[in-house]
């Protein structure tokens, strides 16, 4: 079933209402309340202190960086900013949580409201974002679990969405947006699969057109946009067969199996723990200056949205392809900079659509293919363009000799000399090959006088065939018209 | 203050502590009588003020600057470990 | 001067002059101590770490130090330390047995200072249970004996550090004062304890009890002692986000005293509460003011009733959030045997490692913060914590400084409060008032009582960052009151 299928059929009778979770790991150099680095370590436990270990004695003192990054991500999801909040112990037991709490955000966080506009054109508002400490790891085995502390203590950002996502592809794109903002900040890596960007789902449904809202299930554990869908999907079907066999949705916190595909319940949420929050007393409010809060707006990069409007407008592309091309920061740049090295005959959607779709597809292909370590630099890219729209060689021949490219490395006019790819538009050269065609295919030519239109793509294929495929199509289509045309006559 | 002792216990299993039943009725008894005794509080009309209080009046935050610390010192000090990690009995859910 | 047993011992600064003149000195002071300490430190139970080797260590790093010509204001000074404040090499217990054998790897904010001038730590002193107690009964190293009259207890929860001081075991101590910690002990041992204004001195290396009322605190028999170890500890501390940004306490400025400028209020709620005995000594206090010229006022304070009540909700709900750490999972006590799961870990671990009146006030403070219990308790709390504050921010507008009993008793009998811990409580009714609102308090002896010839103490209240003021009166005060 088609993904578009499957969310018709899910907006059938119920409206899936869901909110997304989304931790993101503050790339400052060290963690929120100590000095330690945060740093790739092998080695458990290397990057700890008294005070990230909670040792007896010891106070946390507020990272500055961090705080300017959280200020960064406010201002550009047009937040509201507080310029006082009160960070707040969240208190619970678990061997990855050294002091027994958490310090978090939670009467009074930094941020409240501003939203998300999805590629499709949706808003989807945010209720807040606060700051907040991460936990170690726990490795589970039947030995006992294992605790590393090196996470203990990285800084977070909590994005809350409001639950006005309405389908697992929303939901996709609202992390792809969040992911690119945070990206084209420079707070935080973005990164799924290793744990830096975490996403956890509020699902319910509700009767279609109804406002009543239904039991709330979180599920957890998307560590990756596949599984994310994959999850929601699943999790609304299973929502919805309950619903329909008259049965009631627990609430409950569920967990995603990706081996199994399906989520399954972690715990009851109705017996929910108390956190028995309260102010943290070992720091001081977080007093949030206006003068701060605007030289931090002043030095804002150009944000998605914003780089995708002046993409359309200025390049002339289209929407798909200016959402694509600003997915990504790196990529936008790496986009411009062709744009701005390029010839005068080198039309920019040209060099658009190729970026959209072979450059990526390659690049995607291969891992160690990043927009900082080219495979195929920008300049011998541009010059292979630059053959396509000069007609020098086809779409086809193109397409080729970029593989090549990425297999050998090597200069486009080179490969295309050596692979024989020049594209012929020379029309005498085509009119002869055409002529000795039609003169050997005298039946087929007659049922086309006759009519049948569709036989011209016979006389197109057996010239191709023929002379090995360079010849420029729309010549060739020019040239069999004007012969066919002359034969008609006749 | 109406405190049951299973209450008492609720509350101690949340803070990790167990108590012994002998303990938990004396225990019962005590967070009745400390209960009684806070309660005075109710007395007062204290009227609606509902910010946070705090005897420091300005922020404090630190340059993101990293300072190398010995992790292997606070290993070392676990009562039980498996190479550089802490070891604890499994979680069971 | 002669100390609360009538021993003439030296002062503080008195050694540090004396070090200064003559390094030999040192060896001399430091000798004498040692065997008092061995002599007669176990019978009085104040010391719950103390070791000549340390002792020797630490004197050759300071002979190395001075010989380098550094610069070193408290050369030689021998300072004990309550022990649940972290000094490197010597172990954190916090007299529980689930910090047993716990060496932490960093020192005190305080410590590191007074050790940078030149002090000797002598070694750790016992206390209640993570601080959590009035009489330093309730330590897991067994209870600390008054050296005034050994039946009766030293006052808590820094007993050690006041006894050790009384007993003449060492001139100056630190302590740690969450509802009177130091200044009830002060006041049963017969000697002087400060306790600064919040943010003063840095809370770093300090076990958290109360993290929004803790302050560490200064034990001496003088008021130029506690002057001198106030300025070496005092000053914002980048580890500790709530210290103060204020210029430090300075032991320079000394102001001297003119007393018909100076008015006195006197703290009536807290005479209500306090035994007759107790109140006649005070009287003998207040004419001692108002004698030598001073505006004596009495002062009305209704809120204060509610002091007690809102500081325990308080002090036992920061309590019970700072003691989860103390799970047996990175370091301290693991209960041994079996253990079948996590949950197990620490709920035996715990319930073994922590005392009665620990697991008391962790319930208590675990219940005040509870969904649906918090509104009632915790918040209220804190809003006659904001009351209390506006209140005596308005008498300060009216008096330099305020004065009561220290406690409403002197010190009780060992064993007396057995059965009714929650009765201990009331013993703070003078003291948590300074707690609360974060203003700095100090407790000088003030006689003896008539009927139990125990020690008597004064609390003088200045406003908060007035440390100079209390310094002043209190040294005024024992000049020249009898």
């Amino acid at each position: 079933m088609t993904k578009r299928a499957q969310n018709n059929q899910l907006t059938g009778k119920y409206e899936p209402v869901i909110g997304l979770e989304v931790h993101c790991q503050l790339k400052t150099r060290t963690k929120l309340f100590c000095s330690c680095p945060q740093s790739f370590a092998q080695t458990p436990n290397s990057n700890v202190c008294p005070v990230c270990s909670g040792a007896p004695g010891v106070l946390p003192v507020l990272n500055k960086k961090a705080v300017d990054y959280a200020i960064k991500m406010a201002l550009a999801v047009g937040a509201k900013i507080n310029p006082e909040s009160v960070f707040a112990r969240k208190q619970y037991f678990y061997p990855d949580l050294p002091k027994g709490y958490q310090i978090t955000q939670f009467d009074k966080p930094y941020c409240e409201g501003g939203g998300v506009r999805l590629a499709g054109g949706k808003y989807i508002p945010l209720t807040r974002i606060h700051l907040e400490e991460d936990a170690g790891k726990s490795v589970h085995s039947a030995e006992g679990t294992f605790v590393d502390l090196n996470r203990a203590g990285i800084p977070l950002i909590e994005i809350v969405s409001e639950p006005s996502i309405s389908s697992p592809q929303e939901a996709s794109e609202y992390l792809k947006k969040l992911r690119a903002i945070v990206r084209y900040l420079g707070i935080c890596d973005g990164n799924l699969e290793e744990g830096s960007f975490r996403c956890d789902a509020n699902v319910s449904l509700k009767p279609k057109g109804s406002k009543k809202l239904g039991a709330r299930c979180e599920i957890k554990n998307l560590n990756s946009f596949r599984n994310i869908e994959k999850s929601l999907v699943y999790e609304i079907y299973r929502q919805a067969d309950l619903l329909d066999a008259g049965q009631r949705v627990a609430v409950q916190t569920r967990l995603w199996d990706p081996a199994l595909s399906r989520t399954k319940a972690m715990r009851d949420k109705e017996e929910s723990e108390d956190y028995r929050y309260f102010p943290e007393p070992d720091l001081p409010r977080l007093f949030l200056e206006k003068e701060r809060v605007s030289s931090i707006d002043a030095s804002l990069p150009e944000l998605p949205d914003a780089k995708g409007e002046r993409f359309l407008k200025d390049y002339l592309i289209n929407y798909e392809e200016s959402q694509i091309l600003t997915s990504d920061r790196d990529l936008a740049s790496f986009f411009e900079t062709l744009v701005a090295k390029r010839s005068e005959s080198l039309p920019i959607p040209l060099i658009a659509r190729w970026v959209c779709g072979e450059y990526l597809r390659e690049m995607r292909a291969d891992e160690a293919w990043t927009l900082k370590n080219l495979r195929v630099p920008g300049d011998k890219f541009l010059l292979l363009l630059e053959c396509v729209a000069q007609q020098k060689i086809s779409q086809r021949a193109g397409k080729k000799v970029f593989k090549l490219m990425v297999a050998e490395g090597g200069d486009p006019l080179d490969l295309i000399r050596r692979e024989k790819l020049e594209q012929v538009s020379d029309k005498s050269i085509i009119k002869k090959a055409c002529e000795e065609i039609l003169h050997k295919s005298k039946a087929q030519v007659d049922e086309y006088l006759s009519g049948k239109e569709k036989v011209f793509a016979y006389f197109v294929g057996q010239v191709l065939r023929q002379t090995g495929g360079n010849f420029n199509p729309q010549s060739l289509n020019e040239v069999l018209k004007e012969l066919l045309q002359e034969k008609k006559k006749q | 203050m109406e405190v049951s002792s299973s209450l008492v216990e609720k509350i101690a299993n949340r803070v990790q502590l167990q108590v012994s039943s002998e303990l938990l009725s004396t225990y019962t008894k005590q967070l009745r009588k400390m209960l009684d005794y806070v309660d005075k509080i109710d007395e007062l009309d204290e009227g609606s003020c509902n910010d946070f209080f705090s005897l420091v009046s300005c922020s404090a935050e630190r340059e993101d600057a990293p300072v190398l610390y010995d992790g292997g010192v606070i290993v070392q000090q676990a009562p039980q470990r498996k190479g550089q990690a802490f070891q604890v009995p499994q979680v069971v859910d | 001067m002669t100390n609360s047993l009538g021993e003439r011992l030296w002062t503080g600064e008195e050694i540090v002059s004396g070090v200064k003149e003559d390094r030999s000195f040192l060896d001399q002071v430091l000798n004498f101590y040692c065997s008092k300490i061995k002599k007669e430190g176990p019978e009085i139970n104040c010391f719950t770490f103390f070791s000549e080797s340390a002792l020797a260590q630490q004197q050759s790093v300071l002979r190395q130090r001075i010989e380098a010509k550094e610069d070193l204001p408290l050369a030689g000074l021998p300072v004990s330390v309550k022990d649940n404040i972290a000094v490197e090499g010597m172990p954190l217990t916090c007299a529980s047995k689930i910090l047993e054998n716990y060496y932490p790897s960093y020192s005190a904010t305080a410590v590191e200072r007074l050790v940078k001038a030149g002090a000797i730590i002598i070694g750790k002193t016992n206390l209640d249970e993570f601080a959590m107690g009035s009489s330093s009964e309730y330590s897991y190293f067994g209870p600390v004996k008054n050296p005034r009259d050994k039946r009766k207890v030293s006052g808590g929860s820094s007993g050690g550090s006041a006894a050790s001081v009384a007993g003449g075991f060492c001139p100056v101590a630190l302590g740690s004062d969450t509802g009177g910690s130091v200044r009830q002990p002060a006041s049963f041992c017969g000697v002087l304890g400060l306790k600064p204004s919040y943010g003063r001195v840095s809370r770093y290396g300090l076990t958290a009890f109360g993290s929004s009322l803790d302050q560490i605190g200064v034990f001496a028999n003088n008021s130029r002692d506690l002057s001198l170890i106030l300025n070496a500890v005092s000053g914002q501390d980048k580890k500790d986000s709530t210290s103060s940004a204020l210029p430090p306490f300075s032991a320079e400025k000394h102001e001297s005293l003119q007393p018909e400028k100076l008015k006195v209020g006197i703290l009536q709620d807290f005479l209500k509460p306090a035994s007759a005995d107790v109140i006649e000594s005070f009287a003998k206090a207040e004419e001692f003011f108002k004698n030598q010229g001073a505006q004596v006022q009495d002062v009305f304070f209704p809120e204060l009733q509610y002091s007690v009540p809102a500081y325990y909700i308080i002090a036992t709900a920061e309590a019970s959030s700072n003691l989860s750490r103390y799970d047996g999972a990175r370091y301290g006590f693991r209960s041994k045997g079996r253990l079948n799961s996590l949950g197990e870990m620490y709920k035996q671990s715990r319930s073994q490692g922590f005392g009665e009146e620990v697991t008391r006030r962790i319930i208590l403070g675990a219940f005040v913060l509870s969904e649906g219990y918090s509104d009632k308790y915790y918040q209220k709390a804190t809003k006659v914590r904001k009351l209390l504050l506006s209140g005596i921010n308005k008498l300060f507008d009216k008096y330099d400084i305020l004065l009561s009993p220290t406690t409403p008793t002197t010190a009780f009998d060992l064993g007396s409060h057995g059965q009714d811990p929650v009765s201990m409580y009331s013993s703070d009714v003078c003291t948590v008032l300074a707690n609360l609102t974060g203003v700095p308090s100090l407790s000088v002896p003030c006689g003896v009582s008539e009927k139990t010839k125990m020690p008597v103490g004064l609390q003088i209240i200045a406003n908060r960052n007035q440390e100079q003021k209390l310094m002043s009166v209190s040294s005024f005060f024992q000049q020249g009151f009898c």
